[in-house]
């Protein structure tokens, strides 16, 4: 951490929560020692108030999307709460909601697929899956490759392709994800990938549904609890 | 910036044109330009400073959520001057550092393209209507200050007839009831009864006052409509969740799941306006048992003063009458009022709030089932608990006041003197206990009827017409006034009807106190809400204003209404306000976080304001007024029948604040909730030939909205389920979604012949059947 943004951070207090959020995990200079982090997503938290989508643009700097007002990723819309799944007909139904943004893959599809080999989109040490603008062709090939519905996209005005960042700006400086600090009831949890790793497999003992732990075909650093019952058809995963 | 804000500026006036073609307007702005001034050129590219690399602020201001009553400590993230980004505050123990979707989204508030800038003046009075231009020119607030006096010297013959002078505030109740009292004026009007007068009232009557309900470390929940989560308020949506990662059973009845009957842990999808059967049947259930909680009964609550009538009087509601009633089967009614009434689940509790279910101003039955659930609630002990956890528990704040050099009659004189426009003269409790709040639901009718007398002027602050039930009668009745005022940051669709339209700081703008009333026990708290930038226009507070119009009405008259004894006039009540903390606003703004907070165990009160000075369960005030003691069946009103076949239901999303322009005409919310729609049981849109996403007609025998179809499972198939959140018919709101307000469906309340049996006055918002079909 160069001086002058210390001091800057020290300045605008920023420094002091973010000094409150990461204490005792060993992660303010985590970006040196490679610690890997994660996000929980415990859907069984999840109460649809889409917080995160709106927090997300106001920190990316990402406009509201007023003509097209879809439910889906677009180079303004990095993250969105998927809703309306249902595991049976009235009355015996239950829904169930899940942000979805880019799942940040162990081993990213869209990294395979880039024709630079890796120097347009890259996995950083600590695990956020980025984009170097300077070196993208803009071809399309990881918004093809993408397993999980697209979540790379071509700001057409921009000619850039887009995503999540992981708020890698934010962890940097130690904050946590947009999304993570506003969500009200603990449905996003941001840690190391071994934390948030240890809480997925917790709750696979208990019988939940856990995707994108450690040792699976779609590992990522964003693990999803799901509430017992829901069926594999309404979640967004790949089918193993 | 990466030329993404041309786009949505353009994304916008190709949406406004839309709109204007939509609404059948013809090619005229109503001087849109005089209001929005060039805010629009750069509003929605500047704040959003490309951060990508480093948080890059200059300043961090501790301010609080202006949007809703909870309130939230929020800190506001600063560059060149202007609010770029803002945040929960962690330091508040409520928020965590949280926000929800609407505190988020106040960006979209405070830069708004559309939001009024200066005072505006109608050029055109002689002809109100939709669709008629106002002619709107700009003025000074010099011109609007004193042409407001006027017009209320005018209209009220100087003071001698203060009745003929309406406002219609939302906030600021003391020092406008005082202007109004100033004028000899009983009508201070807000929206209690289409929000909450029913459990209102009911706390008041039966425990005393008003409180909250904490759900922390909650075992048994249990609720009748009522779906915070749905809301998602700050930190009642943490404590419910938290509850049910903690394993609490939640059992909800309500015909729409909603949130709370996904995440929870059982859905009974029970007849709308039945849930006084099944709490009728519970209580029944539990006095047969005699398995309540006998000490807190006996220690707190009249019930063994009382106990043979309350016996007697619950015998027959039995679980299988109720059955009948609920199509609930008996079984499971019992095993739910044994569940909630067995040690061992405990704390159980019943929340509610404002308008959700059974228990906010919804159906007929409604304040019988307000008075049903504090009983439920008593027979468990939820209420005002030692700790103040898993409890209905009261609320505090500083409470201070400035003393004036002269008071006016208080307003509970002048409605018993006068009679009240809203009708409040006609309901004791009203009258009695919640003195300066109001009712809307028969307003509209009294002004064309002139009763009690004729009304010739009104202030409207932050109301539109899409606040009343058939707001379109609402709208006639504003036509035939002399002079209407309109007070608000965004433009309201009332403003095809107002001569003058001040505009409004939003709370970013202006210093102000939160003083945290909807928070959970355990803290003594306020905050300074610290002005976190200049206005965006020539905008001022909504209080400094009534301070101005006061100082000038008290200046006409002669009186010292709006004075200090020491002659001064009054321009700022916050350090009164504070006065028994011993600190002035200016110290608490130096507080670290600007936050004054006291940890003090919650205690529980050993007296109530209440005849009998403990929780009423039976009522004696009601009693004491002709009404019925104990609640009893009442049938709902409406009911499906051949050309409106199906029960309306409302719901309330989580990312607006009523149908509200600071949330419907939010870009941000906008992107998140993007269209009203009506949601169907599948089986009832395969019946009708209607698919997801088709257009359809949803209509009452109040009126219409058509708006798509969403086709899903958790609704009863006899219920059509519509939103609260959207529908303005005011061109200057560029993204608003046009004439879809549901109170378009909702009709006025009717005047009762006789004495009103409901002493809540409530609105009966959702007493209404629907018809539906594709267009």
């Amino acid at each position: 951490m160069d001086i002058q943004r210390r001091q800057a951070l020290k300045t605008i207090g920023i420094g002091g929560i973010g000094a409150a959020l990461l204490a005792g995990k060993g992660l303010a200079n985590a970006s040196q020692n490679y610690v890997q982090y994660g996000v929980l997503v415990d859907t069984r938290k999840c109460i649809n108030c889409k917080a995160c989508q709106v927090a997300c643009k106001l920190w990316n700097g990402n406009q509201p999307d007023p003509t097209t007002f879809k439910n889906q990723f677009s180079a303004s819309t990095f993250t969105y709460v998927s809703e309306c799944k249902f595991t049976g007909p009235y009355p015996n139904v239950k829904y169930h909601t899940a942000k979805r943004q880019c799942m940040h893959c162990e081993d990213p599809a869209c990294v395979q697929a880039c024709p630079q080999g890796g120097a347009a989109i890259h996995k950083e040490p600590n695990g956020m899956v980025v984009i170097n603008h300077e070196n993208c062709l803009r071809c399309g090939s990881c918004t093809e490759a993408c397993v999980f519905g697209g979540a790379v996209n071509l700001d057409e005005k921009a000619f850039l392709l887009k995503k999540c960042t992981f708020c890698i700006d934010r962890i940097r400086h130690g904050l946590v994800p947009a999304c993570v600090e506003t969500c009200l009831t603990g449905a996003l949890q941001f840690g190391t990938l071994e934390e948030i790793n240890n809480k997925g497999l917790e709750a696979k003992n208990q019988g939940y549904p856990v995707h994108g732990l450690k040792g699976e075909k779609w590992a990522t650093s964003w693990i999803y609890i799901w509430p017992k019952g829901v069926e594999n058809r309404t979640m967004f995963f790949p089918k193993v | 910036m990466d030329g993404s804000e041309d786009r949505f500026k353009s994304s916008i006036n190709e949406e406004r044109r839309r709109f204007l073609k939509s609404m059948g307007l013809w090619g005229f702005t109503l001087g849109t330009a005089s209001m929005v001034g060039d805010l629009a050129e750069d509003a929605f590219g500047s704040f959003c400073s490309p951060m990508y690399g480093k948080p890059d602020f200059d300043e961090v201001v501790n301010t609080a959520c202006g949007i809703c009553m909870v309130q939230c400590g929020m800190k506001a993230y600063k560059k060149n001057g202007r609010v770029c980004y803002v945040a929960g505050n962690p330091a508040d123990p409520f928020s965590r550092g949280h926000l929800c979707a609407k505190g988020k989204a106040s960006l979209g508030f405070l830069n708004n393209p559309d939001r009024l800038l200066y005072p505006i003046k109608r050029t055109n009075p002689d002809n109100k209507d939709f669709g008629v231009n106002p002619g709107w020119v700009r003025i000074t607030w010099e011109e609007a200050f004193s042409t407001i006096v006027d017009k209320m010297m005018e209209n009220t013959d100087n003071g001698k007839h203060g009745e003929r002078l309406a406002i219609f505030s939302h906030g600021n109740y003391g020092w406008v009831a005082r202007l109004l009292g100033a004028l000899g004026s009983p009508n201070l009007i807000t929206h209690y009864d289409t929000c909450f007068s029913p459990f209102y009232v009911a706390r008041k009557a039966l425990i005393g006052d008003n409180c909250w309900c904490n759900l922390e470390g909650v075992k048994y929940m249990l609720s009748f409509g009522w779906d915070q989560l749905d809301r998602s308020k700050n930190h009642p949506s943490a404590q419910t969740t938290t509850a049910i990662a903690n394993g609490a059973k939640v059992v909800c009845f309500n015909p729409y799941q909603g949130t709370l009957g996904a995440l929870g842990t059982q859905w009974i999808p029970i007849k709308p306006g039945s849930d006084l059967a099944v709490a009728l049947a519970m209580i029944q259930r539990i006095l047969s048992q005699n398995r309540f909680d006998k000490e807190f009964v006996k220690n707190k609550t009249n019930f063994y003063e009382h106990e043979k009538a309350i016996r007697d009087h619950f015998k027959t509601f039995t679980p299988e009458w109720a059955e009948k009633i609920s199509e609930v089967p008996a079984k499971t009614i019992i095993t739910i009022a044994d569940e909630f009434s067995d040690p061992k689940h405990w704390p159980a509790l019943i929340p509610n709030h404002k308008r959700d279910g059974a228990g906010g101003p919804n159906y007929v039955n409604s304040y019988q089932m307000a008075h049903a659930i504090i009983l439920l609630n008593a027979l468990v002990g939820a209420i005002d608990r030692e700790g103040g956890k898993a409890t209905m528990a009261f609320t505090w704040n500083p409470g201070g006041q400035v003393a004036c050099a002269q008071n006016p009659k208080p307003l509970k004189e002048l409605i018993q003197e006068k009679g009240a426009i809203d009708g409040k003269h006609e309901y004791p409790l009203v009258r009695d206990l919640i003195t300066d709040r109001g009712i809307f639901y028969n307003v509209a009718q009294r002004i064309l009827d002139k009763d009690p007398y004729e009304l010739k002027m009104a202030i409207f602050r932050r109301y539109g017409i899409q606040s009343f039930p058939n707001p379109k009668k609402m709208a006639k009745a504003l036509s035939t006034l002399n002079y209407l005022v309109f007070v608000d940051s965004m433009p309201k669709d009332i403003m095809w009807f107002a001569d003058l339209v001040l505009p409004e700081v939003m709370f970013l703008e202006s210093d102000w106190i939160s003083d945290r009333l909807y928070t959970t026990p355990g803290y003594q708290m306020v905050f300074a809400a610290n002005k976190a930038q200049a206005p965006v226009g020539e905008q001022k507070g909504w209080g400094g204003m009534v301070f101005e119009l006061g100082k000038r009405v008290d200046q006409k008259l002669g009186t010292k209404y709006f004075q200090t004894k020491e002659g001064e006039w009054i321009k700022d009540d916050k350090d009164a306000f504070l006065k028994p903390l011993g600190i002035t606003f200016a110290e608490l703004k130096q507080l670290p976080e600007s936050m004054w907070k006291k940890e003090v165990p919650y205690t529980s009160k050993s007296e109530y304001k209440t005849p009998s000075h403990k929780i009423e369960m039976y009522g004696t005030l009601f009693e004491k007024h002709g009404y019925d003691p104990l609640p009893k069946w009442i049938e709902k009103s409406a009911q499906p029948n051949e050309e409106y076949p199906y029960y309306l239901l409302i719901r309330r999303l989580p990312g607006m604040k009523h149908s509200a322009p600071l949330t419907s005409n939010n870009p941000y919310i906008l992107d998140a909730f993007p269209k009203p729609f009506a949601e169907i049981n599948s089986a009832t849109a395969r019946k009708l030939g209607i698919a997801e996403g088709d257009r359809v007609e949803l209509k009452s025998k109040n009126g219409s909205v058509q708006i798509i179809a969403r086709i899903s499972e958790r609704i009863r198939p006899d219920c059509i389920m519509y939103l609260h959140n959207y529908g303005h018919i005011l061109p200057e709101l560029s993204l608003s979604q046009g004439d879809t307000g549901d109170g378009n469906l909702i009709p006025d309340r009717p005047k009762p012949k006789e004495k009103d049996k409901d002493w809540s006055a409530s609105a009966w918002m959702s007493d209404v059947c629907v018809r539906i079909q594709k267009i």
